[in-house]
């Protein structure tokens, strides 16, 4: 690459490219830009309102922002714009939420569980929940389930117990420290099973395929995530980690449930002579960490007017009936809670997290060690 | 079975042939290309903002226009990798290795007329491949295990061999810290965080787009003001270009073999669930690169054949990566993810049933993919002579330009700021780095094939070590770890032959 015939000469950048730069900036800026969702926006007539979506385009928490997008935007009679800042699993996203001035024109979704279970594993900072955030409501909890692959020697919850003092059951985790590694985690302990977890797989799909492929005997995930899986009969449910029935699916038909007074745990626990009481409450608190789920939320310090406003909006855009239809046909259990209802739940869950941190804190330990 | 699918094959082609159905695809394809060509937005931004458009559709105009989406978007993505060494979308990055530098010796028609008919011809191949698996479909996506995905990404690893040119050494040790870049993050077995320095920006690792964007767009662009280049190609006038569409064209038919083999390995790397385009361009790139005749450019320095097998391999990964997709359930990329959605809202449920009750929608996503595939390469030669005249636009206007879409890319690609500086800071270094012809392929490979190496090589080593599988029992991944061995051992056997009669 020597020096061309112009070498030497300045090099001058004319007007006329600094306009076309900006106009083609402007040009991608507003592809990308969530100005280019609605064609109908026109400046001055509605507020706007930024939706924050701590994960990429197109998963879960971006679907179902989407999904609620239109009815939450005719209730409050403003447009929203949803704004996708991923991730370090959600913190990024939600740190710039808690950042945002609390005016009313920025909220967001947040993957309550995901923060608390990253706050166990202790290697990051997680914005707390609770001083950090205004909580506008619930959209959907999160139930977790105990599987194994179709073709797995653990046919059930009797074959999984019949391990016990035996070789280690093997569990595909996607992470140490990740919301699959902490349910087993506890359920293991509630059991008295040992379990050998495999981390690194790259997304909670390729578990599935670990378990079809008999590479693990046991995957934990959110039951609605698996239901296809479950329908194909690529999966078996084994135990519903959650303190009742999850659903009325015919899939969990005689599948234990963990918690409760009468669920596995406390009988495990009098089978094993151990503390009934103690087991029931680590049961109950595994249940409550998940069961927050995604919540709606706006930077803490919101007017009471504007907070009462976009809680109210938040209820009707979730009651709406067409919206539940799309989410229940795409399988998203929405469970609508209004704001104090999801911050009481909110509490519940730091509660709960706080109660599992030592035995998962223990667990990651041992699970790092070379 | 066999008929099953026939039957069904031609009925998903008459959906799609069917008035106003042939409407959906076609103006799927065109909005794709537009927003294909504005780096960093790629077809998943659209297929994300689509979604609640198309709730209140049918599901035949729905699989219609999502099948258009993918397709349209991915040839579109290496014209700006070819032409400002800006890939549109992540797998165009391995494009532009080759495709920027026929650019830059006034070549852009020949490659992009040579990505337009790979692009074709890949997915094509694809396509017709996948018809013909249907039947065996979950067997063979079973095949694959980590065993095979580690030794792929360490067979795509010796790719570095092939593309560090004479500086052996050099490029090992720019392979090695492309692998030190890679290991940033989350410890792939123990999720400890390594090399973030406290900072939440690095806990996910060092963005491909933005570095890659560094690397080769920054660089070059800074090349250009540096040395007062007077335009990308150094000619000021259309007439002084040499190449032609035509000449790319032909040179993908001569190139026939390679072509079908990167398709091959696009279409494989497609049905495994989860690896993505990026790692079929670049798998296919170094396979291209190993098998690379004496007497062209260097591969990096502007071989045709660097153009062919990623575009070949990416089209071609297109159609395979949706059979796990619709036979699991299992999205291999975000625009698959999207498509899931899209589908599922429609009543439409990944699994046994979709392949055995809607088998003709499937087929109708198929074609869909197929039609918009060819109708991205026509349309996409049709306007290749206004495009590469920006290869002939003086220095001084493109420059600014190219520093915006780039910036603007990095940006884009996940919405944050830091990503821009990231970009700058790998242009800096890429500068610095071709100033004193140090290689920069390596460190993309490295970054790109890292991360799927380590994970892989960790859950095959505890499931090994706890009996679970059998290494040496595996046919693909010995069939693989071969392969690496070759790939190693080829150059070296070349270099002892080339240098053996000088000795004498």
């Amino acid at each position: 690459m020597g020096k061309g015939k112009d070498s030497g000469r300045a090099f001058k950048v004319t007007w006329a490219a600094v306009v076309f730069a900006v106009s083609a900036a402007g040009l991608l800026l507003a592809a990308r830009g969530p100005w280019a969702q609605r064609s109908r926006s026109s400046p001055g007539q509605r507020d706007r309102i930024r939706w924050i979506v701590p994960a990429a385009t197109g998963g879960g928490f971006d679907t179902l922002s989407r999904l609620i997008e239109p009815y939450y935007e005719d209730a409050l009679g403003a447009y929203l714009r949803i704004d996708n800042i991923a991730g370090a699993g959600t913190i990024i996203g939600s740190e710039a939420l808690k950042r945002a001035e609390p005016d009313g024109r920025t909220i967001g979704i947040l993957n309550a569980p995901g923060l608390l279970v990253t706050g166990l594993a202790g290697q990051m900072r997680t914005p707390d929940l609770q001083e950090s955030y205004s909580i506008l409501g619930r959209l959907m909890g999160s139930q977790q389930v105990l599987l194994a692959g179709a073709d797995s020697t653990v046919r059930n919850v009797d074959d999984l117990l019949a391990h016990a003092g035996q070789a280690p059951l093997v569990c595909g985790v996607t992470e140490i420290g990740a919301s699959n590694f902490v349910s087993m985690v506890v359920a293991a302990h509630l059991l008295d099973i040992e379990v050998e977890f495999i981390s690194g797989y790259s997304s909670s799909p390729q578990l599935v395929l670990a378990a079809v492929r008999g590479e693990v005997d046991l995957v934990c995930g959110t039951f609605a995530s698996r239901l296809d899986a479950i329908e194909e009969g690529d999966l078996r449910p084994i135990l519903q980690l959650t303190t009742e029935r999850i659903a009325s699916h015919p899939s969990l038909d005689g599948v234990p449930v963990l918690g409760g007074p009468e669920g596995l745990a406390a009988r495990r626990a009098a089978e094993l002579g151990r503390d009934v009481s103690a087991a029931v409450e680590l049961a109950e608190a595994l249940d409550q960490v998940f069961r927050v789920g995604r919540i709606v939320a706006a930077p803490k310090g919101l007017e009471a007017e504007t907070y009462d406003r976009m809680e109210e909006g938040l209820h009707r855009a979730a009651s709406h009936e067409e919206f539940r239809q799309s989410a229940a046909r795409i399988r998203f259990p929405v469970e609508a809670v209004r704001g104090p209802e999801a911050r009481k739940q909110l509490q519940d869950a730091v509660t709960g997290a706080r109660r599992i941190a030592p035995l998962v804190s223990e667990a990651i330990e041992k699970a790092r060690a070379p | 079975m066999l008929q099953h699918v026939t039957e069904a094959a031609v009925e998903g082609l008459l959906l799609v042939l069917a008035w106003p159905n042939i409407l959906y695809p076609i103006v799927g394809t065109l909005i794709a290309m537009g927003f294909a060509f504005m780096p960093g937005v790629g077809g998943s931004t659209l297929m994300a903002l689509a979604i609640p458009l198309t709730f209140r559709w049918e599901p035949l105009p729905t699989v219609l226009f999502f099948g258009a989406l993918m397709g349209g978007a991915t040839f579109m993505g290496s014209v700006t990798a070819i032409l400002f060494n800006v890939p549109g979308t992540t797998p165009n990055a391995a494009t532009m290795l080759d495709g920027h530098p026929m650019a830059r010796q006034g070549r852009a028609r020949t490659a992009i007329g040579a990505a337009a008919a790979s692009s074709a011809i890949g997915s094509s191949f694809g396509i017709l491949v996948l018809i013909g698996m249907i039947p065996l479909l979950r067997q063979t996506i079973l095949l694959f295990g980590p065993p095979e995905f580690m030794m792929l990404a360490l067979w795509g690893l010796t790719t570095i061999a092939a593309v560090t040119g004479d500086s052996i050494v050099r490029g090992l040790i720019v392979g090695g810290l492309g692998l030190m870049m890679a290991m940033v993050g989350a410890d792939a077995r123990t999720a400890e965080l390594r090399y973030t320095f406290g900072s939440p920006y690095l806990v996910d690792g060092l963005p491909l787009i933005p570095v890659a964007l560094g690397l080769f767009a920054l660089t070059e662009t800074l090349d250009l003001m540096v040395t007062n280049r007077p335009t990308i190609s150094g000619r000021t006038r259309l007439e002084e270009l040499g190449g032609t569409v035509r000449e790319g064209i032909v040179e993908s038919m001569r190139n026939i073999w390679l072509l079908l083999r990167s398709s091959c390995i696009g279409t494989v790397i497609g049905i495994i669930p989860g690896t993505g385009g990026t790692v079929a361009s670049f798998v296919a790139y170094g396979s291209a690169a190993r098998s690379t005749r004496r007497g062209g450019p260097e591969f990096g320095q502007g071989n045709v054949r660097g153009v062919i097998a990623p575009e070949s391999a990416n089209d071609a990964k297109d159609g395979a990566s949706l059979l796990p997709t619709l036979a699991f359930g299992i999205p291999g990329s975000t625009g698959t993810a999207l498509l899931l959605v899209a589908l599922t809202v429609h009543g439409l449920t990944p699994g046994r049933y979709i392949m055995t009750h809607n088998l003709n929608l499937v087929f109708a996503l198929i074609w869909a993919l197929f039609l918009s595939n060819w109708l991205t390469s026509m349309l996409g030669v049709a306007v290749v002579n206004p495009l590469t005249r920006l290869t002939v636009v003086r220095t001084q206007v493109l420059v600014p330009v190219i520093l915006t879409l780039a910036s603007a890319g990095a940006w884009a690609f996940r919405g944050r700021v830091t990503d821009v500086f990231v970009a700058f800071a790998f242009g800096f270094l890429g500068y610095l780095m071709k100033k004193h012809d140090w290689p920069r392929i390596p460190a993309i490979v490295a970054l790109v094939l890292g991360p799927m190496f380590e994970a892989n090589f960790h859950i095959t080593l505890r499931l090994h070590r706890i009996g679970r599988v059998s290494f040496w029992h595996r046919p693909i991944a010995m069939t693989l770890l071969v392969l690496t061995v070759l790939s190693l051992l080829l150059p070296l056997l070349r270099y002892r032959a080339t240098s053996s009669p000088e000795e004498a």
